[in-house]
């Protein structure tokens, strides 16, 4: 396996997937990420040719419950550590309206 | 007061030689005059900690009682606490007030213990010398200039340092047990599943745990009696029979098998840092215990591959942090993608966002199969060199960590330097096995601890042959010249 170097369009393109800086500021912070994508390379080196992946430390399968209600409503108790943010019941949210300024 | 063990402090809590409101005011007491050298508490939580122990003096009065009743805690910033904020060490989470209590806060609090305050940590427990937090790094308490280890350094600090009897951490990769042999505590991470996650703030799934740092093993025994067990809200919680951790402490262990990984002794561990390690080891053989010279090839690859799931699992938890549901939203957004790319970087701290950056590159369609799958394939090679060593041997015995606690700033220019503190922990997480540390001397005059592993489920053994440990020495009860008086 070849590993990519990281350009900095790979750099950018990623920062976008993860949902962090836009814009060019702050690219040259990841610009060490190389050495830790070396690092982690090195898993290469381990030969897991027909091995399984992990899927759970001691092989626990996930467990299932009824398929009932059991949450209660706590609208009140949400409301009280909302204090600032409601107005008669209802939340109040900042407008996100796309362009605008 | 700050010195007695937990069944100490119960016992005179049950006499009543000293009510819990008095026993909490003198922790409390020591935390306003000594956590300013330390920064170990990102909240403390005066006035309910004294409602709290007035109910637990008048169930008391009642003998409505368990061992840990009117005894004061200290909880790391990861665990909600209702009411009280839960900030994970991070500006993005610096106004959030859980509306409820994580499973193993809610059972302690059942039990009567009291809540001294939240301690600080490296920001969403991603480091290893609490120099990542909002709050500013924990100082250990045996060189304020050194780092306490992480992510668990406020918690370790505050024990170490002796205000706080006992306190919670988690370990995803270390986040217990390194801070806890930096700072010279006992430091118990469990089997991944045996305590409870839910209301523990998510790092990487698949690896977390919750677990107890203390003075001492009979202390953290006594403790996850009540800490561990089945929780129906966490869907990865162990419905495995919780035994009393306590009941066997004091057994033989002559005869046990401990085995030292060859992989872990070899030339690159320091020589003196070796030294203390194999008088550990000695302590042990002196009681009867064989020592045997085992392989864990697979250790050389739970670095890497570490830092491929661990990153991974965050990358994909803290999506949630999105400006909206929860915690930091920047100002003026322009649109949604602004509100959600400004507010994750002005939320989150630099190595938060590198391994997001790192999660997010090894999940990507063109990396998964080369990262991600592999790692999780090496994890099975981990598990499985564990498992053929558990077949001839009890318990494994390794340094926590390979130096002592370093100092502040020496290693925040590099990455690799400070992962590799976690060499010798991070395959017990990768595993899901049950791990702890514990106090074995010091090397300049700072604490140097010795990791014991244990089968899966096997606390109990681990517990047993570290309280052993600690009847015969005496580390654990050393504390730090500054934090000794009154």
């Amino acid at each position: 396996m070849t590993h990519d170097k990281l350009s900095p369009k790979t750099i950018e393109k990623i920062i976008k997937m993860a949902k962090l800086y836009t814009d060019g500021k702050g690219l040259d912070k990841y610009a060490d990420m190389a050495h830790i994508l070396k690092f982690i390379g090195q898993i290469d080196q381990i030969d897991t040719t027909d091995v399984p992946p992990m899927e759970h430390p001691f092989s626990a399968s996930q467990r299932l419950r009824e398929d009932v209600v059991t949450e209660i409503n706590q609208r009140d108790l949400y409301q009280s550590i909302a204090l600032d943010r409601v107005d008669a019941g209802v939340y109040l949210v900042p407008q996100v309206i796309e362009g605008e300024k | 007061m700050h010195t007695k063990t937990l069944l100490a402090l119960s016992d005179a809590l049950q006499h009543k030689k000293i009510s819990s409101v008095e026993l909490t005011q003198h922790f409390l007491d020591r935390i306003k005059k000594f956590d300013p050298l330390l920064n170990a508490f990102i909240t403390i939580t005066e006035r309910t900690a004294l409602e709290e122990a007035r109910k637990a003096d008048e169930r008391i009065s009642k003998n409505k009682t368990s061992p840990l009743t009117g005894i004061p805690i200290a909880h790391k910033d990861i665990f909600c606490t209702a009411g009280i904020k839960t900030s994970c060490g991070s500006k993005m989470l610096d106004n959030f007030v859980s509306p409820y209590d994580a499973t193993c806060v809610q059972k302690l609090k059942n039990t009567g213990m009291v809540l001294l305050g939240k301690t600080n940590m490296d920001e969403f427990a991603m480091g290893s010398s609490n120099e990542n937090s909002y709050y500013g790094p924990v100082k250990n308490p045996w060189d304020l200039d050194k780092v306490p280890g992480g992510s668990s350094g406020g918690s370790c600090a505050a024990v170490a340092a002796r205000i706080a009897p006992i306190a919670t951490g988690t370990d995803t990769g270390g986040s217990i047990r390194q801070p806890a042999a930096l700072s010279g505590v006992t430091g118990l991470k469990p089997t991944y599943g045996r305590v409870s996650r839910f209301g523990m703030i998510a790092f990487a799934s698949s690896l977390d745990q919750a677990g107890v740092i203390a003075k001492t093993a009979e202390d953290v025994a006594v403790l996850l009696n009540d800490f561990a067990g089945f929780d129906p809200n966490d869907s990865t919680s162990a419905d495995n029979p919780v035994p009393d951790f306590t009941a066997s402490l004091n057994k033989s262990i002559s005869g046990l098998h401990i085995g030292l990984p060859k992989e872990c002794f070899n030339e690159q561990l320091d020589a003196q840092m070796a030294d203390k390690i194999y008088a550990a080891a000695k302590e042990f053989e002196k009681q009867g215990a064989i020592l045997h010279d085992i392989d864990l090839p697979m250790m050389r690859a739970g670095m890497p591959a570490y830092y491929v799931v661990a990153p991974a699992e965050a990358a994909s938890n803290l999506a949630r942090y999105d400006g909206v549901r929860f915690g930091h939203r920047c100002d003026n957004p322009k649109n949604l993608e602004d509100l959600y790319a400004r507010s994750r970087s002005e939320g989150f701290g630099d190595e938060v966002k590198h391994r997001i950056f790192t999660g997010t590159y090894v999940l990507s369609s063109t990396h998964y199969n080369a990262y991600y799958i592999k790692a999780q394939q090496i994890r099975t090679l981990i598990r499985r060199d564990y498992e053929a060593a558990f077949k001839n041997i009890d318990v494994i015995l390794t340094p926590t960590s390979p130096t002592t606690a370093f100092s502040i700033g020496s290693r925040m220019k590099d990455r690799i330097q400070m992962y590799l503190s976690d060499i010798f922990t991070v395959t017990v997480n990768l595993a899901g096995l049950p791990g702890i540390s514990i106090p074995a001397g010091f090397l300049n005059d700072l604490p140097v601890g010795v990791q014991l592993i244990g089968n899966y489920f096997e606390e109990s053994t681990l517990l047993n042959v570290a309280h052993r440990y600690q009847q015969a020495t005496d580390w654990h009860l050393k504390i730090p010249e500054k934090f000794r008086g009154e």
